[in-house]
């Protein structure tokens, strides 16, 4: 699905130059389950910003489906990221003025999908996280898992191929963190790719491999038995 | 603490350059331009009021009952008489009259307008005595007084006192006193002043104080307080009628005019020319609805600013939240916060105020020019005008501080710190209220703008009935010119370059004369048809272009055409009559041919005699434009008297210059003893209307900068929004939103405010345009013109605002808006 190749990023301020990723080398296969973990400031968050195409490398190849897009155009890199690409994030970041099924509905206003299609695709996803009966909720009744089950929902509506996690448990208490990560193992074993930087190993376990970083280099890769 | 407040006001103004350039430019543009205009408008509404009691002050107006013509001279000798009949009503009486003369001074020969006056004219005018004194000057009937000015003018470097001018080439007067000049606020114009009882002898008129009924002079009288100036005219109108004359009295009444409304009635004849010829300065009557426009429009700019300014400080505000925290953590209590915003934009405010006094003392001297008035920065320094001025802006800063003081300072310090910006409760709607405020107010001045641009347009370009190219006029301003008219006439003929020459007493833009009231043969002597009474010779349509509706000119080719004078020995005469077509339609033709051949006469008495004139309708003439095209056409008629003090000489195309030097050739071989007085009519055409339309000019921009300062104000907004939403950009970009697509939602929110504005501006603008409108006889119809054009001027103005802003939003990469807090 998308190969990394001797890429590095490099912030620069006026004094200092500091490499956030140092020639980092993964390969990520299509339906694979992959956590991405280490300490504050090693790189992970670069990393998955690099993988989603929010970011680009300093230097290096990025080949995503075989094509390397490391000197794509911030345009460019929006057309691919908005067809492949689903995010879930820490802190939800749903939109406060909207209700659950327009947060949702809002992954498919940039697809120019007809809005009857919309409709159909937002309840079939709703229902598929369990958050149906919430649709008319505003982000603000809702609990963190299930503002982050919306979240999981709007990552996947466009029938997007790949999710990247950013700490999507790291705001919600055990139980509904488990609750979570059951619904990303579903999405796993119905295709979905997904990459999360995690910091918690219980839910790095649900992830058949885990690729740990420190200071911006690659050290271990694990795969689970 | 207050001064700790006042010096931590100016680190936060100076922290936030941009910004606080952007706001205290927005609030000084808007009171520079308010002031600019109050500045105007105070000139203007201040006229005559210098004139001690000048409440008590009115100038007598008498009004014919038959054609409704109203006329700002009253008759020669009867204000004494009404003086001395109402001793208790009347304090004081004085009168003037203007004539344009010729002055010698030495070999010099002018032409210069003398006035005549009673010698208490200078204790009713304010005029302050350089030189002489004010209670002789003009005891001594050969003495003049001049104005400072005037000496400059006459006597350039040469002590002007004692000096002698001849008028006429006969009368000798010699300075006896230097006055101050006429106030630039004051409907007078005149600059030489001699003793009225000259009159007689320098006119040549030795029964000018035995014509009761001759009404050459204005007369000013000052009313004893508490008396009505109604009922006194009614008073004074009665007692003419009973003593002087029953006939003539019943056929008139008399109209006591406030001297504060001389220089706001546009429509009374026999006017005072407005123009002072000596210093140049012109003082066009205004119509009291223009002048409120402007005040409106320098009351609506400054709500402008002051909204403007207020958006932008809540704007401010909220990205403030977090210093709000910190100095709550560290012991400010609310209202310490409270008093540090609302000290702030005082500070502020008041920076912009002077800043906009600078901006005044820059501008005044242009925008003077521009409207034609000299406005003096000066008069800001008054200490009212002056607390006025920083009155307003305190309150301008207290009311931009009130929001955030009252709504940041509220906020719990713990809140205040996490967060990033500030969504106050109602903020922004409060701001979304002000802007649709705002933009209304500045699409209705756009749209009025539009309708001021193409009514002006319309009244300037609308034809006028003549044509004034090539047109060139001599005034017959002496008898030996008068004399030599024919001769000039056949002798100017004689070339190619000339078209037409004839002569008239009445020509487009000078005043029209008195008028004349017909009776149909065919009817009882109720049916009158009231008209302006025009004297022309033959060729006198022809040399002004003038087209005719039916029939045909007055020529000497026709006998019956020509009116001979009429006199005691003759009195009933008959001629031919030319009407327009006012004057038709008013009689009851309203097809012109059906005027032609009709009988009308006029009939008068004088002196014991009854007169009779039986006139036979040759032709109905188009309308033309004698005076402003804001009022209706006169109803004219034209008769051959062969008379009249202009002559008009029309070149053929491309031989103006050619046809002005022999006009001027011809003048000097047969009217040696006096300059020439020749004008080419086109010009006086442009300049009868060159202040009208500059003074509306100068309103556009003024429209145009108030819209400017609205957009500022929705900068503010659009950087509050983009702030505000921040995160909800970082989101939508990352679920495939393009820069674009960011830029087009930000912005449509905002442009949606202006629809909205837009709606209420309308109708306003509508109702008050449609009201101002009525002022002109030709009017442009109203279409939805230019409200629409107005509205997308706005809207896409609007939009480009927040698109700015907009776009530096929607750049930002999400990864740092979506950062984990």
């Amino acid at each position: 699905m998308l190969k990394l190749q001797d890429l590095t990023k490099a912030y620069r301020t006026d004094e200092v130059e500091t490499v956030a990723l140092n020639n980092v080398n993964i390969e990520i296969e299509h339906g694979e389950f992959v956590a991405i973990m280490g300490p504050s400031g090693c790189g992970k968050s670069t990393l998955l910003n690099i993988i989603g195409m929010l970011d680009t490398p300093t230097s290096g190849h990025y080949f995503f489906q075989d094509e390397d897009v490391a000197g794509y155009s911030e345009a460019q890199l929006g057309v691919i990221r908005k067809q492949h690409i689903g995010f879930i994030f820490q802190s939800f970041n749903l939109i406060d003025e909207l209700s659950v099924a327009e947060n949702i509905e809002l992954a498919l206003l940039y697809h120019d999908i007809p809005a009857s299609e919309r409709k159909e695709r937002v309840a079939a996803v709703m229902d598929k996280v369990g958050i149906a009966h919430r649709a008319k909720h505003m982000p603000s009744q809702l609990s963190g898992g299930q503002q982050q089950r919306v979240a999981v929902a709007r990552a996947v509506v466009g029938n997007q191929s790949m999710i990247l996690a950013d700490e999507p448990t790291g705001n919600l208490d055990t139980a509904h963190g488990q609750e979570v990560m059951e619904m990303l193992q579903q999405l796993n074993e119905e295709g979905t790719t997904i990459v999360m930087v995690t910091h918690s190993p219980s839910h790095a376990d649900y992830a058949r491999r885990t690729i740990n970083l420190l200071d911006g280099h690659v050290v271990t890769e694990s795969m689970r038995a | 603490m207050l001064l700790n407040h006042v010096s931590m006001s100016f680190r936060s103004i100076i922290k936030n350059k941009l910004y606080s350039v952007i706001n205290i430019a927005g609030l000084a543009v808007g009171l520079a331009v308010s002031i600019l205009i109050i500045l105007f408008v105070s000139h203007e509404t201040s006229f005559d009021s210098t004139v001690a009691d000048h409440d008590r002050v009115y100038r007598l107006n008498w009004e014919s009952k038959s054609s409704g013509s109203r006329f700002a001279t009253f008759f020669n000798p009867l204000s004494p008489v009404i003086a001395d009949a109402f001793p208790n009503d009347v304090e004081m009486v004085t009168r003037i009259t203007l004539s344009e003369r010729l002055l010698n001074i030495g070999e010099n020969k002018q032409y210069q307008t003398i006035s005549f006056v009673d010698p208490n004219f200078f204790s009713m005018f304010p005029y302050e005595f350089y030189a002489g004194d004010p209670a002789t000057a003009l005891s001594n009937l050969n003495g003049a007084i001049i104005t400072q000015a005037a000496a400059d003018v006459l006597f350039p470097d040469e002590l002007a006192i004692g000096k002698t001018i001849t008028l006429d080439g006969q009368h000798d007067f010699q300075i006896t006193a230097i006055i101050s000049n006429n106030k630039s606020n004051s409907h007078q114009i005149s600059n030489i002043f001699v003793n009225m009882e000259m009159l007689p002898t320098v006119w040549n008129d030795p029964d000018i104080w035995q014509r009761n009924f001759s009404d050459q002079l204005y007369h000013y009288i000052k009313l004893a307080p508490n008396v009505s100036a109604d009922v006194f005219a009614a008073n004074a109108h009665t007692y003419i009628s009973e003593n002087i004359n029953q006939e003539f009295g019943e056929s008139i009444s008399f109209i006591a005019q406030p001297l504060s409304d001389i220089h706001f009635t546009t429509e009374l004849q026999n006017e005072m020319s407005v123009r002072d010829t000596v210093t140049g300065l012109s003082k066009p009557a205004r119509q009291r609805s223009d002048i409120n426009i402007f005040g409106f429009v320098a009351i609506l700019t400054l709500v402008i600013a002051t909204f403007n300014f207020i958006n932008m400080q809540i704007a401010q505000s909220s990205n403030r939240i977090k210093e709000v925290g910190v100095r709550k953590v560290l012991g400010a209590n609310r209202s310490q916060i409270a008093a540090q915003f609302i000290i702030e934009s005082t500070v502020m405010s008041i920076i912009a105020l002077i800043a906009s006094l600078v901006i005044v003392e820059m501008f005044a001297p242009f925008f003077g020019t521009m409207l034609g008035v000299p406005l003096v920065a000066d008069q800001i320094y008054s200490l009212g005008f002056i607390s006025g001025l920083l009155l307003v802006s305190i309150l301008v800063g207290i009311l931009s501080g009130l929001y955030p003081a009252l709504f940041v300072s509220g906020i719990l310090p713990a809140k205040a710190i996490r967060s990033r910006v500030f969504e106050g409760v109602g903020s922004a709607k409060l701001r979304a209220g002000l802007v649709i405020l705002q933009f209304s107010i500045a699409i209705g001045l756009l749209s009025a703008t539009g309708i001021v641009n193409r009514q002006i347009d319309f009244a300037l370009n609308k034809p006028l009935g003549y044509e004034p190219e090539n047109v060139i006029t001599v005034r017959l301003n002496n008898d030996e010119a008068r004399d030599a008219y024919n001769i000039m006439h056949d002798q100017l003929l004689a070339n190619p370059e000339i078209t037409a020459v004839s002569r008239g007493s009445v020509i487009p833009t000078r005043d029209l004369s008195d008028g004349s009231t017909y009776l149909k043969e065919d009817e009882g002597p109720d049916f009158k048809i009231n008209t302006r009474r025009v004297g022309v010779s033959d060729g006198y349509f022809d040399s002004l272009g003038m087209q005719f509706a039916a029939g045909r000119a007055l020529s000497e080719d026709f006998l019956g055409d020509v009116l001979p004078s009429i006199s005691p020995d003759n009195a009933t005469v008959s001629g031919g009559i030319v009407l327009n077509e006012t004057a038709a339609k008013q009689a009851g033709w309203t097809n012109a041919n059906d005027a032609l051949g009709q009988q009308i006469y006029s009939v008068f008495s004088f002196g014991g005699t009854d007169y009779r004139m039986n006139l036979n309708i040759v032709g109905v003439v188009e309308d033309a434009h004698y005076s402003s095209v804001r009022s209706e056409p006169a109803s004219l008629s034209f008769l051959m008297t062969g008379g009249g003090n202009n002559m008009v000489i029309k070149a053929s195309d491309g031989n103006l210059d050619k046809a002005t030097q022999l006009v001027d050739q011809v003048w000097q071989q047969h009217v040696p003893s006096y300059p020439i007085r020749r004008t080419f009519l086109e010009e006086d055409y442009a300049s009868f209307y060159a202040v009208e339309g500059r003074v509306f000019r100068m309103f556009i921009g003024f429209a145009g900068l108030a819209a400017m300062i609205a957009c500022i104000g929705l900068y503010g907004l659009a950087s509050f929004i983009a702030d505000r939403r921040t995160k909800e950009i970082g989101i939508r970009k990352v679920l495939g939103a393009s820069v674009l697509d960011i830029v087009m939602m930000l912005s449509w929110e905002l442009s949606k405010l202006v629809i909205i504005a837009n709606i209420i501006a309308w109708p306003a603008a509508w109702i008050l345009m449609n009201d101002w409108l009525t002022g002109f006889s030709y009017r442009i119809e109203m279409t939805i013109m230019p409200y629409l054009l107005a509205g997308v001027v706005a809207f896409i103005l609007a939009y480009a605002t927040t698109s700015i802003r907009a776009w530096a939003a929607a750049r930002i990469n999400p990864i740092y808006s979506l950062k984990n807090e």
